[in-house]
C-alpha cells in the first residue's frame, strides 16, 4: 500500500466522520482546516483509522498530528511500509 | 499610605478552570495572602486584565495551568520566577457517553446564542435529516437505529480513555482513574466537556492539597442549582446507558437544556426542528435539586434552593409550598405557618397553601381554625386532597 492509497481512505475516513468535509482532502490539510473536525471528531478519526489499516496509533503521537501528511506518514510507518 | 500588592495564584485554562479559580477565591485561607487571578486560555484577555500590569507574572507564587493533549505551554511561562510552584492540571472531558456528537453546521452564534442553537450536534439525526426524514419523525427513527451498525462502542470507549490517560501523563493530576472507576455510578458530566460538580470537586481537592491549604472541599463550596457547569445536558441515548450499565441515568430523565427541563424525544424533536430555547434556568431545576439535597437530609441546603427560586420566578408558588411541606414533615409547625403565610401574601387563591396552612393549625391543635383554612382551600378547590382529607377526618 503505497503514501495515495492511503491517503485517499484517510481522506474518505475525515469525509464520513466531518459530515460537512472538504471536497478533498490532502496531505496538508490540517483539522483547524475542516469544519467539523474538533477533539470527538478526531477520536472518531483515530478509531476509524486503526480499524481500517488494522493498527494501534500511539496516543503520544496521534494527538499532536501537525496534518494529514503526518497521520499517513504514522500509518504507513505502523504497518511497515515506511 | 501605598499598598503592597499581595502574591498571585495563578489559574490557567477554559470555563472549568474560571470555576476552580473562584472557588480558591471563596477560601479565606488562601485570599488573605493571595489574589486568586483567573487567565482565559481562549478568546481575547482584556487589555485592563490584570496579567498585563507590569511585573504581574514575577508575583506568581502559585500558578494552576490546565493542560490539553498536545498543547504548547502558554507563553506566560517563560516569564515565571523560577521559584514559583506550578501545578499542572488536565482539561476535562469524556467522550464515551456521547459517541454521536458532532459539529451542527445549522449551529452558529446568533444574537441570544453566542455559540449557537445547538453547539452539541449529533451526527446520525444529522444524517436522518440529511436523507429527508420528517423533524416530527426523527425522535423515533433515531431510537430505532441501532447504535452498532455506527459505531463500535467498546472500541471508542479504549480509545478515549487511552485519550484521558495519555492527558494525565501530562498532567501533575491524574483524574482518569477517578473516571474510570465512577463515570457508570456518578453523573461526572453533562457534555463531552462540561463536567459536574462532583468531578470538579476532586479537582478543588487536590488544588487545595498543593496551595497546601487544609480544609475540605466540601459541599459548602458548591453553590447553585445546577450540578453541571454550563447550561446544557445533552441525553445520553439508551443503547449507551444499557450498553455502559450507567446507573444514574433513570429511564424517564430529564435533562436540563438551558432554560427547559427536556425529556429524550423532547430534545430529539426540538434539536429536529432547531427549535431556539432560550438562555435561563429552568423553574423545575430548584425543584428537582432540591428534592435531591432534601432526601440527602441536607435541609438547609434545600431551604436555600427553594427560597432562591421563589425570588427568581416569584408569580410560582410552589417553591414556597414545597418548603413548607419539608417543614410539615418534620413537624416544624411554626416555621411551615411563616412561609405558608407569606406565600399566601403573594398567591392568595392558590387552595394549595390554605390547605397547608390548615394541616399547620391542627397541629398546633387549633381545630376551628384549621376548619376555616380547609374551607377556603375546597372553596378554591373542591378537589383539593389535603382538605377534603381532613374535613371528612373531622365528621
Amino acid at each position: 500500500m503505497n503514501s495515495d492509497e492511503v491517503l485517499t481512505q484517510i481522506g474518505l475516513i475525515i469525509r464520513d466522520a466531518t459530515l460537512s468535509g472538504p471536497a478533498k482532502v490532502d496531505r496538508s490539510t490540517r483539522a483547524i482546516d475542516v469544519r467539523g473536525w474538533d477533539s470527538l471528531t478526531h477520536t472518531i478519526i483515530i478509531m476509524k483509522v486503526e480499524e481500517q489499516f488494522g493498527i494501534t496509533l500511539p496516543m503520544e503521537r496521534a494527538m499532536v498530528l501537525a496534518d494529514v501528511g503526518e497521520l499517513v506518514d504514522l500509518v504507513l510507518e505502523l504497518k511497515g511500509e515506511k | 499610605m501605598l499598598s503592597v500588592p499581595k502574591e498571585q495564584i495563578l489559574v490557567y485554562g477554559n470555563c472549568q478552570a474560571q470555576w476552580l479559580a473562584e472557588k480558591l477565591g471563596a477560601v479565606a485561607q488562601l485570599t488573605h495572602s493571595f489574589d486568586i487571578t483567573y487567565l482565559p486560555s481562549f478568546g481575547t484577555v482584556p487589555t485592563d486584565h490584570v496579567s498585563n500590569e507590569p511585573g504581574f507574572f514575577k508575583r506568581c507564587r502559585r500558578v494552576l495551568l490546565q493542560t490539553a493533549a498536545g498543547a504548547k505551554l502558554p507563553e506566560f511561562t517563560a516569564a515565571l520566577n523560577k521559584d514559583c510552584r506550578q501545578c499542572r492540571f488536565p482539561t476535562l472531558w469524556l467522550k464515551l457517553l456521547w459517541p454521536l456528537h458532532a459539529s451542527d453546521p445549522r449551529s452558529v452564534p446568533e444574537s441570544g446564542h453566542p455559540y449557537g442553537r445547538y453547539p452539541y450536534g449529533d451526527r446520525l439525526a444529522m444524517k436522518l435529516l440529511n436523507e429527508g426524514v420528517a423533524p416530527d419523525d426523527l425522535p423515533r427513527r433515531y431510537l430505532d437505529t441501532e447504535l452498532a451498525s455506527l459505531v463500535n462502542l467498546d472500541r471508542f470507549a479504549e480509545i478515549s480513555f487511552r485519550e484521558l490517560h495519555y492527558n494525565d501523563r501530562n498532567s501533575d493530576i491524574a483524574l482518569t482513574p477517578y473516571i474510570e472507576k465512577n463515570f457508570r455510578t456518578i453523573k461526572l458530566f453533562g457534555t463531552v466537556n462540561h463536567p459536574s460538580f462532583a468531578i470538579l470537586r476532586e479537582i478543588l481537592a487536590r488544588a487545595l492539597d498543593f496551595l497546601e491549604v487544609e480544609i475540605q472541599a466540601d459541599s459548602s463550596l458548591m453553590e447553585g442549582v445546577s450540578d453541571i457547569l454550563g447550561s446544557e445536558e445533552i441525553p445520553v441515548h439508551p443503547q449507551v446507558v444499557r450498553h455502559f450499565s450507567l446507573q444514574w441515568v433513570s429511564p424517564n430523565q430529564r435533562w436540563r437544556y438551558r432554560s427547559a427541563m427536556l425529556g429524550l424525544e423532547d430534545y430529539l424533536l426540538a434539536y429536529a426542528r432547531f427549535t431556539p430555547i432560550p438562555m435561563g434556568i429552568p423553574p423545575e431545576l430548584y425543584l428537582i435539586r432540591a428534592r435531591e439535597v432534601s432526601m440527602a437530609n441536607d435541609f438547609p441546603a434545600a431551604e436555600r434552593l427553594l427560597l432562591e427560586a421563589s425570588e427568581v420566578f416569584p408569580s410560582t408558588h410552589v417553591f414556597l409550598l414545597y418548603l413548607a411541606r419539608l417543614h410539615l414533615r418534620e413537624k416544624r409547625w411554626l416555621e411551615a405557618e411563616k412561609i405558608l403565610r407569606f406565600a399566601l401574601s403573594r398567591h392568595p387563591q392558590i387552595a394549595e397553601l390554605h390547605s397547608g396552612l390548615g394541616t399547620v393549625m391542627l397541629g398546633r391543635g387549633f381545630r376551628q381554625e384549621a376548619a376555616k383554612y380547609f374551607g377556603h382551600a375546597l372553596a378554591l378547590d373542591p378537589a383539593n386532597q389535603e382538605a377534603r382529607r381532613e374535613s371528612q377526618g373531622r365528621r
